[in-house]
């Protein structure tokens, strides 16, 4: 190392750079940690470099400039950069590393922000699976029973409802077209609460079910609905019995 | 007169984040979300930068500008009205050693509003937990960001591993660092550069993306 180094025992990294920013000389301290390159812009991040430049060449602030170097292990490096503020060369300047506190309480925030979001995703894929099951559980309130001779028994479990109808219009509609059913049984003595989407969609049913030539009947109807499907009544020729059994062994289903 | 972005940059760098969000709700009665993001709180950030140049602030004012434009982007979120669903899903994230967060924010967020299903892992994603999240949940879309130059090789190697993956997801890449390389380099196929938020929608609406020499698969 040159022995007419200014800055022999300086605990921090120091430079003396020419006009070009080329480094004269450097600290100990500097080379240790930034490495020793012909150009001070080496040493930069490239989003500093137009400040370094803007900053030390002319224009040199009362403040410290903050500049992000690299270090010689590729991290980036951010400094408070101290130098003389007449513009003349060569210039003297100090780097000093900034405090690492402010380093770590960005790195904690980082953390507890990344931990948010963990437990976000997670969230998510609870969501994700509950609204599996909970789309199985609308499909297994109305499932499909083949009853043999082109009979098929449907009863209706549960709220008949929007969501419920979206994941069970297709599968009901498949089955009667697939087994080729010449009678649909829908029982509903397991059903609660029709809301107006239900109606809508009970309807557009027995619409489809005619048009593909299939009969049907509903079975088990209690008072709370007995009104609302009347009107069903006259729109299709629909036929209602009171208990699924009595339809069952009528069909000799059972005996 | 709508709000600048100068006044938003300002109100962030005091830590105002009541104001800001106001500032933000007035802004949304007459502007879409996109024009939000795109020409208000980007340019209020990329204020923030020049500032820092400028000798004007420190990387601490950018700590907490950052934090205030979070929020605010957060409670800009919950005001917007749900889409119905497309049934197509997009997995967004940064890189390992890549924290700058608040563009894949905006980017989820304009996913959501055209009906996508998102799942926002957040920057600074290691490759396996990226893959491993990838295979459990299968996206159409990998979208990443990369506001650091020195991170665009990553993109590449996160690209190249996203790529070998069975379901083929197409991978979708931006951000600052993006928008200014010189992409060519990465020239491969199946990776989309999408230079900012406008680019994005123009996709998400055609599935095309622009023809203008800057913005190419690679
Ligand atoms: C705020 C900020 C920070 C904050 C906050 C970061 C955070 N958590 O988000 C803090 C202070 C923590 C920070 C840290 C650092 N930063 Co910083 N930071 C910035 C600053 C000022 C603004 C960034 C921002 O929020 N922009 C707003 C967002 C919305 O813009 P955007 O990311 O570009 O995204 C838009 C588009 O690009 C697009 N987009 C983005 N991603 C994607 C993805 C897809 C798929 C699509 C389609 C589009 C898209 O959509 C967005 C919306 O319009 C920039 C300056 C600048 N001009 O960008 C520097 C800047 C990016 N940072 C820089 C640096 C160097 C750093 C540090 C290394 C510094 C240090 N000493 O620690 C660290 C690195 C941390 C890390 N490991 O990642 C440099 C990068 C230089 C370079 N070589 O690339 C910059 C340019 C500043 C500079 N001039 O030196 N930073």
């Amino acid at each position: 190392m040159a022995p007419t180094s200014p800055f022999d025992g300086w605990p921090l990294p120091a430079f003396q750079l020419n006009s070009k920013l080329e480094i004269i000389h450097s600290s100990e301290a500097a080379q240790s940690m930034f490495g020793n390159p012909a150009s001070f812009v080496e040493l930069l991040d490239s989003g500093s470099v137009a400040k370094a430049e803007k900053y030390l060449r002319s224009s040199r602030p009362a403040a410290p400039v903050e500049l992000n170097f690299f270090d010689l292990d590729g991290e980036v490096k951010l400094c408070d950069f101290h130098c003389k503020q007449t513009g003349e060369f060569p210039l003297i300047a100090v780097a000093v590393p900034k405090d690492e506190r402010v380093m770590k309480i960005s790195r904690q925030l980082a953390d507890l922000r990344k931990r948010l979001n963990d437990t976000n995703y997670d969230l998510l894929l609870e969501k994700e699976e509950t609204e599996k099951l909970l789309q199985r559980v609308r499909q297994l309130s109305a499932p499909i029973i083949e009853l043999g001779d082109g009979h098929l028994l449907i009863p209706f479990f549960g709220d008949l409802d929007s969501a419920k109808i979206e994941s069970i219009s297709a599968p009901i509609l498949s089955a009667a077209y697939e087994k080729h059913a010449e009678m649909v049984i829908l029982d509903m003595t397991a059903m609660d609460h029709i809301n107006e989407d239900g109606m809508d969609y009970l309807n557009s049913l027995l619409q489809t079910f005619k048009v593909m030539g299939t009969g049907n009947i509903i079975t088990g109807v209690k008072p709370e609905h007995a009104k609302q499907l009347h009107s069903l009544k006259s729109a299709t020729d629909l036929r209602f019995e009171a208990s699924l059994s009595a339809v069952l062994s009528e069909r000799r289903f059972v005996n | 007169m709508t709000v600048q972005a100068r006044e938003l940059a300002e109100l962030f760098l005091a830590g105002e984040d009541e104001k800001a969000m106001d500032t933000v709700f007035e802004y949304l009665e007459s502007h879409s979300h996109d024009e939000l993001y795109h020409e208000l709180l980007t340019p209020a950030m990329y204020l923030i930068g020049d500032w820092w140049q400028e000798n004007i602030i420190s990387v601490a004012d950018e700590h907490l500008a950052t934090a205030i434009c979070d929020f605010v982007v957060s409670a800009a979120e919950l005001k917007r009205k749900p889409k119905n669903g497309i049934q197509r899903k997009v997995m967004v994230l940064g890189p390992e050693g890549e924290d700058h967060y608040i563009g894949l924010k905006m980017v989820s967020s304009l996913f959501k509003d055209h009906g996508w299903e998102v799942k926002y892992l957040g920057p600074n994603l290691p490759l396996d937990a990226a893959l491993a999240a990838a295979k459990r949940w299968r996206p159409d879309v990998i979208a990443m960001s990369a506001a650091l130059v020195y991170r665009l090789p990553a993109l590449k190697m996160y690209s190249d591993a996203f790529r070998q993956l069975d379901f083929k997801p197409a991978v979708l890449i931006g951000g600052r660092a993006v928008a200014g390389a010189d992409i060519s380099k990465f020239r491969t196929e199946k990776t989309l550069v999408v230079k900012d938020l406008p680019q994005l929608k123009n996709w998400l609406q055609t599935g095309k993306e622009v023809e203008d020499g800057s913005n190419l698969s690679i």
